[in-house]
């Protein structure tokens, strides 16, 4: 009797993560149609000339010795009024020669002002909240220290300030050491599915774009309202915008606004990566979930996408645990063939792609006007398991962290620059 | 390695653009959407491509229909030569003793022909040496640190489904349960499954083709070329299942099914469509009349 329901248990299971699944694979053809046929919505680039506000750009950098000063030389090279500008690296408790790159800019360029943090937690979210304190504007842009953002960057995302129900705004993230590897180019083709097709096509249907944390900026009064960023969370960017839209704010994507990053071109770093942001990005969901479904800022559809946006790193534990209950039921003699077709599904939605699908990143591929490099489509197959071990690993550090008080330790990805 | 996207071939167009690259940056504010300078070619960020036009869609959707129905009447033979192939190929392998022999199945209006055969069952100590063999190479390939993590890890997942499924038999031989099937039943469900895979995946393969712009002959091959492809493969799939179960037993079986069922048809899917995607991408982002097929 017993055995009988929780066969029966774990069927119903098996088609509840196959609904969640195909609600996942809808979702992300409505991204891939809105972004292929439809008029997109423009960021703020027509009204570039207006006045430009004053700016301060946060530079987090923790033993970032091999690519400090090509993010200092980018950002002297802006063409934002050098009089509207200051540059704040935050040397965060580095003990390499970070520290001295930094004195020496900051003796030659006025404008820029390290910030040399030695006590306290070290990690991004107490880096920028001790910088918000030390910062002199109001509009406050993120830069990771491996990025090396184009002239014109500064002044695109500063421009969307002009709005005044932008809370932060995002610009488009492309990875620069593309060839270096097949790792290296899976990624690009993931954050091509992720930028072009899926954060363009949130902010075309008014739905929640993403700040993601870097090329990013926001308003600091607005942080410094909402008690700064948290320690305790890893994820620092979901966090901020779903705190942002709960509370009546706007988030805008720039895809016009490319900015180039370091990918990882190791497994085991890209592997540390995600488990940070799943770890993150659960973090965030435990706190805005329920949140996000009662605030009276959102309209239905948007909180419809802030529940799945918030729930996107459940979806490679919800399968794992669905494959063994698979395993028993087949063992059983009680797998039905229509189990094998969900199974399909799951592929569909999930498997080929990280988080987004072959044919969200087909779609990008094809509209930022490559062709070759949808020969690697097949190969996202690779890392799928890959990325249900690493998300999972993720998840189960977050539940961790519920238990345990404490705030968790930062990790720094990786960088290969020479 | 096939194409690349880099940073320096996005700096490409830029220039070739001019510094501004959006209609506004380069013919004033307020421009771009409404003069005829709109005609500029829209920057990447923002071009989307036309609707396909809705009187071929519909042509193309009811041409799929009918191959589709036609291929769905005659799976009746289909099936039939599916399992016969499999005896064959069985006999090949050289596991004629096995003795197998046609059941019958009807499900969604066909009839299918699961081959029966004699499925090995270990015995609560064969369940044992299972789980503990399968406890230590999990070990050994979590040590294994030079191989890549995406090898190691999918490596490391199948051996965990094989333990996993020993120590539950085990636990269920212990009880005084066994396997819950027999050959004839574990073919059933493999006819089925290839049945629901052959009738229903050219149908989901349709639906998303029409999001993106292929041409009509493009959509149809995507749709039934993988169909094609599945049956000479599925012959070999099901011979290799029979001889697996009939020489190993259910717990192997178990992650076969799983990751070698319909994933694998799917990935057939996917390389042609990563094929037709690049047809697309010349199409529409090639050749001197580019500008001309991006919209803003």
């Amino acid at each position: 009797m017993v055995s009988f329901w929780l066969l029966w248990l774990l069927q119903l299971y098996i088609y509840v993560v196959a609904v969640i699944m195909l609600l996942y694979m809808v979702r992300h053809m409505v991204f891939t149609s809105t972004r292929l046929h439809r008029k997109q919505r423009r960021f703020y680039h027509e009204i570039l000339d207006s006045e430009l506000p004053p700016v301060t750009v946060l530079v987090p950098m923790h033993n970032e010795e091999a690519v400090a000063q090509d993010i200092l030389r980018a950002l002297i090279n802006s063409d934002y009024p050098k009089d509207l500008l200051e540059v704040i690296p935050i040397d965060d408790h580095s003990d390499d020669r970070t520290e001295q790159i930094l004195r020496e800019y900051a003796d030659q360029y006025s404008y820029i002002r390290p910030l040399y943090r030695r006590s306290g937690p070290r990690g991004k979210p107490s880096g920028l909240n001790d910088a918000l304190e030390y910062a002199s504007h109001e509009v406050v842009i993120v830069f990771d220290a491996d990025y090396t953002p184009p002239a014109d960057m500064i002044k695109q995302l500063a421009m969307a300030f002009v709005d005044p129900e932008v809370g932060a705004v995002m610009g488009r993230v492309v990875p620069e050491n593309t060839k270096r590897g097949l790792l290296t180019r899976l990624l690009d083709l993931e954050r091509a599915g992720g930028y072009q097709v899926d954060q363009q096509a949130r902010y075309t249907r008014n739905l929640i774009p993403q700040y993601g944390g870097t090329v990013g900026a926001f308003r600091r009064s607005v942080v410094l309202s909402m008690g700064g960023f948290n320690p305790r969370i890893l994820a620092e960017d979901t966090d901020l915008t779903f705190a942002l839209f709960t509370r009546g704010w706007q988030v805008a994507y720039a895809n016009r606004s490319e900015c180039y990053e370091e990918s990882p071109e190791s497994w085991d770093v890209r592997f540390r990566q995600v488990r940070r942001w799943a770890r993150g990005h659960t973090q965030a969901a435990f706190r805005h979930f329920l949140r996000t479904l009662s605030t009276r800022y959102l309209r239905f559809w948007q909180k419809v996408d802030g529940a799945m946006l918030l729930g996107v790193y459940a979806i490679p534990t919800l399968l794992a645990t669905a494959i063994l209950a698979h395993l028993v039921l087949f063992l059983s003699g009680r797998v039905a063939p229509f189990t094998l077709l969900i199974a399909a599904l799951f592929c569909m939605a999930n498997a080929y792609g990280n988080f987004a699908p072959f044919f969200e990143v087909g779609s990008a591929t094809m509209l930022d006007g490559g062709r070759r490099r949808t020969w690697l489509l097949p190969y996202m197959a690779y890392v799928f398991i890959f990325n249900v071990w690493a998300v999972v690993s993720g998840l189960k550090d977050a539940l961790l962290d519920v238990i345990r008080e404490g705030t968790p330790q930062w990790e720094k990805t990786e960088r290969y620059r020479q | 390695m096939g194409g690349t996207h880099s940073r320096e071939e996005f700096e490409g167009e830029r220039s070739r653009l001019g510094s501004g690259t959006s209609g506004s940056e380069r013919f004033g504010s307020g421009l771009a959407t409404t003069s005829p300078l709109a005609a500029a070619m829209p920057h990447r960020a923002y071009r989307r491509v036309e609707p396909e036009n809705k009187i071929v869609m519909a042509l193309t959707v009811l041409v799929i229909g009918v191959i589709h129905y036609y291929i769905f009447i005659n799976f009746h033979p289909i099936m039939l030569a599916m399992s016969e192939w499999s005896k064959l190929v069985l006999s090949w392998l050289n596991i004629g003793s096995v003795g197998q022999s046609y059941g019958y199945d009807n499900y969604m209006w066909v009839r299918l022909y699961p081959l029966v055969y004699d499925i090995h069952e270990p015995d609560t100590l064969g369940y044992l040496i299972w789980a503990i063999g399968g406890i230590l190479l999990v070990v050994v390939f979590a040590l294994l640190k030079m191989i890549a993590a995406p090898v190691r890890l999918t490596i490391l997942t199948i051996l965990l489904l094989l333990t996993f499924g020993s120590l539950y038999m085990l636990i269920v031989s212990l009880a005084g349960g066994g396997l819950g099937f027999d050959g004839f039943e574990i073919s059933k469900l493999y006819v089925r499954a290839v049945l629901l895979t052959w009738a229903f995946m050219p149908i989901g393969f349709a639906l998303l083709s029409l999001l993106i712009p292929f041409n009509p002959i493009e959509r149809i091959v995507l749709v039934f070329l993988p169909v094609i492809y599945d049956f000479p493969f599925s012959v070999v799939r099901y011979a290799v299942m029979v001889w697996i179960t009939n020489w190993l037993g259910g717990v192997p079986a178990a992650p076969f099914f799983l990751l070698f069922g319909s994933a694998i048809t799917f990935l057939f899917y996917v390389c042609l469509f990563s094929l037709m995607m690049n047809r697309v991408a010349k199409r529409v982002g090639g050749g001197p009349n580019r500008e001309a097929r991006w919209r803003w």
